[in-house]
């Protein structure tokens, strides 16, 4: 595993793709148009919940926060409203073992958001995990 | 996505495809798509190459597309 110390972090607001891109530059600025056009159409806080919980899951998260630790039990914390724990826990599992991801939890996010929102943030999911994932190993 | 899309494409007469369900948000899909045009018609890579990690990343994530 690659060590990371000292990198930027996406979480932190910090992380650009051309970090990674930098040996592929005529990508980046087309991965930097993406990732912002589905963080931004992600509904409420569900991006800024989605960008911590993939960074916690993959080791990547930088700064210690309040939210942080709530995260850290998400699924029994107050801190979260019903819609946002069913976002989480489809995270959570599109992270560690996407053929995992059920029926049951699907519908379940169907009861609080749209269509266009839950593409969006299956969207924002997909890149965070892949960007961090890219940045454990690159 | 699994090779069944869980989510109904925009056009409801449309087949649920990747493509189709995109259509949900224009300007994602725009952006996806491209970056997506730019990673196959450059790069370091050979097309051979791609085209390989491609169909070897479809069968293990199940992707039916």
């Amino acid at each position: 595993m690659a060590n990371n110390e000292g990198r930027n972090s996406w979480v932190n607001g910090a992380w650009n793709a051309s970090d990674i891109a930098s040996a592929q530059t005529h990508l980046a600025p087309f991965i930097d148009e993406l990732r912002g056009q589905a963080s931004s159409t992600a509904p409420g806080r569900t991006t800024h919940l989605i960008e911590l919980q993939v960074a916690q899951l993959l080791g990547l998260e930088r700064a210690e926060s309040v939210l942080g630790e709530a995260m850290k039990n998400w699924y029994s914390s107050s801190e979260f409203s019903d819609g946002e724990k069913a976002i989480l826990e489809i995270a959570e599992q599109f992270v560690l073992d996407v053929h995992s991801v059920t029926d049951e939890q699907f519908e379940k996010l169907r009861k609080y958001f749209s269509t266009p929102d839950i593409l969006a943030m299956l969207f924002h999911i997909a890149l965070c995990d892949g960007f961090g994932k890219l940045e454990k190993v690159a | 996505m699994s090779s069944t899309p869980r989510l109904d494409p925009v056009d409801p007469t449309a087949r649920s495809v990747f493509g189709s369900i995109l259509g949900h948000q224009p300007q994602l899909a725009k952006a996806f798509s491209t970056l997506y045009a730019e990673f196959w018609q450059r790069g370091a890579l050979d097309h051979i190459t791609k085209e390989t990690t491609r169909l070897r990343n479809a069968r293990i994530t199940d992707c039916g597309y």
